[in-house]
């Protein structure tokens, strides 16, 4: 599903984000991602999502090089993926709602469809009453599940989280996580950046530890999960 | 599969890709819209602005149709006038007889003496005419129409002809005039035109401008829909249709200028007792006319849009 394979990334006028990092994921699949802050977390976000491309290496995604994808191959190998943002990147003059139907919009959906698998999604991240809100009338964990909902409301193939639980209280935490896991059980495959090692441990999946661009550790998933 | 199962299941997709086109095209209408409504003073007077710069050369556009509707009137309405010699007088029936049996000439009468002098009397100024000269002085001509469907040639051939008869001491044609008219009508194209152009441009660049603070604004939006999987097409439609819409709408304030304008100086050539029936055509813009130009105006706004929309997206990484 989705493969690095020694993997560099320096940013121009910064040092190397990433140093030959290679991992794969494979359907169905969770996978937590640690590491210190400025580890290259965020930059295995950014690269499996188009917005940057590897100084060397390659990044696969069902097989097809990012580097060589063309822009309307990108379009749709993004339409396969659900970004959850460290920032949220919520569209703000737009309600909640709105916001989670705007993946299925672009999917083309008609909108009675979008209208219930967004109101759906939003119920999932436990929402279900805020659906007119405007992000900007939500706080901070509440637009960060918005995030969430926009990102799972397609059902994607492969869904890359970043921080997903950074304003969330350990219970809502646990219970985001938990949502993770069963989609993974229902063969979507997760990648979830975090600094939140207590989740990581009472969850027990698969653990990639990154440390000044170098993946130093893959921990497998304990025999319980 | 059967052919029919087949059939269906083409509709179908058809239908499918209709519905999502559609869908699509309904959300990016109701952004624009929303996009204009956010800042309603701005749009107008964008479309304002963009409107009296647009309205010189659809003013120009109005006042050359109707110079161009006044020649091809006069083209059809060739008049020669054939004055007798004096000698012919007496038999000016017979004469008039023998030209209207040619079938190159349309129609002829013969307008008599009191005709002409009542026609000159009612020129503004001649009214005294008659005291000072005490009996009409003016004689009697023949009127005639060469046939619509003589080839320029013909036509010259059939004046020379006209002018050798003998009993004819002169034959006016009106060409005259229409070659004048013509050689204004090719040199205003010749000023109006680089002028509208230019003008053209202006707006071309005001809308593109326009449209490129827009989508400077929508930056960050922009920016999430693509990494949602947005193609080129679903986040270009929107702006496309601010652009329609200022556009088609700084073309409909031209349209309504130009057309005030025209309405206004036909009142002012009345007065100067211009043929009524010709000042109206001369002056009267065609709807046709008003539709091109809000078609141009929009054109314009989806050319600017276009453009802005491109510059913008081809920056991104
Ligand atoms: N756009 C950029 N330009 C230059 N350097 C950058 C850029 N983005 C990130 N970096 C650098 O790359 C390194 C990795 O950054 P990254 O954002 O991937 O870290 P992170 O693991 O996500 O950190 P955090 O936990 O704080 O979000 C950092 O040293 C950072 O300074
Ligand atoms: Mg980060």
């Amino acid at each position: 599903m989705l493969r690095f394979e020694e993997v560099s990334k320096s940013y121009p006028g910064g040092g190397e984000a990433l140093r030959g990092v290679s991992f794969s994921v494979a359907e169905g699949e969770l996978v937590f991602l640690t590491g210190h802050s400025g580890a290259g977390k965020s930059t295995v976000f950014r690269l499996i999502s188009m917005q940057e491309r590897a100084t060397r290496g390659r990044v696969l995604f069902g097989g097809i090089d990012l580097a060589r994808a063309k822009r309307r191959e990108r379009a749709a190998l993004r339409r396969e993926l659900g970004l959850v943002f460290q920032d949220h990147r919520l569209l703000p003059e737009q309600s909640a709602l709105a916001n989670v139907e705007l993946p299925l919009l672009i999917a083309g959906l008609p909108a009675a469809e979008r209208r219930r698998r967004a109101r759906a999604a939003l119920e999932l991240v436990g929402l279900g009453e805020r659906l007119d809100a405007s992000p900007q009338r939500l706080s901070a964990g509440e637009q960060q599940r918005v995030g969430i909902a926009r990102a799972i409301v397609r059902a994607p193939s492969l869904l890359i989280a970043d921080e997903p639980t950074g304003n969330l209280d350990p219970q809502l935490s646990f219970e985001i996580m938990r949502l993770f896991a069963s989609l993974a059980r229902h063969g979507m495959a997760v990648l979830i950046a975090t600094h939140d090692l207590g989740i990581v441990e009472r969850i027990g999946a698969r653990t990639l530890t990154l440390e000044h661009g170098r993946l130093v550790s893959d921990r497998p998933a304990e025999a319980s999960s | 599969m059967s052919g029919q199962a087949r059939r269906k299941g083409i509709l179908r997709l058809g239908w499918e890709r209709l519905s999502t086109w559609a869908e699509a095209h309904r959300h990016a209408l109701h952004q624009s819209l929303r996009s204009l409504r956010a800042r309603p003073l701005s749009s107008l007077a964008t479309a304002l602005v963009l409107g009296l710069v647009l309205a010189l050369p659809a003013l120009a556009r109005g006042v050359m149709e109707g110079l161009a509707a006044l020649e091809s009137r006069l083209e059809a309405e060739a008049e020669w006038i054939l004055f007798p010699e004096s000698k012919a007088m007496p038999d000016l029936r017979a004469l008039a007889d023998a030209l209207a049996r040619d079938p190159r000439i349309a129609s002829l009468r013969i307008r008599d003496a009191e005709e002409n002098l009542a026609t000159l009397l009612a020129q503004p100024g001649f009214g005294d005419l008659v005291d000072l000269l005490g009996e009409n002085p003016l004689p009697p001509i023949l009127i005639l129409h060469p046939s619509a469907s003589l080839a320029p040639e013909a036509r010259e051939a059939l004046l020379r002809e006209l002018r050798e008869r003998p009993g004819i001491a002169l034959a006016l044609p009106s060409e005259d005039w229409r070659g004048e008219l013509r050689r204004w009508l090719d040199r205003g194209r010749a000023v109006l035109m680089p002028i509208g152009l230019l003008l053209a441009l202006a707006t071309l660049a005001v809308l593109f401008n326009t449209l490129r603070l827009d989508l400077l604004e929508r930056a960050e939006e922009i920016e999430v829909v693509r990494l949602l999987g947005a193609s080129d097409g679903f986040v270009q439609r929107p702006f496309l249709y601010v652009g329609l819409w200022l556009g088609s709408a700084a073309g409909a304030v031209a349209a309504l200028l130009s057309r005030g304008v025209l309405l206004l100086l036909e009142g002012s050539l009345a007065a100067y007792a211009l043929d009524g029936e010709l000042g109206a055509m001369l002056l009267a813009p065609s709807l046709r006319g008003s539709m091109a130009v809000v078609a141009f105006g929009a054109a314009l706004g989806l050319s600017g849009a276009w453009l802005a929309v491109r510059v913008h997206l081809a920056r991104l990484p």
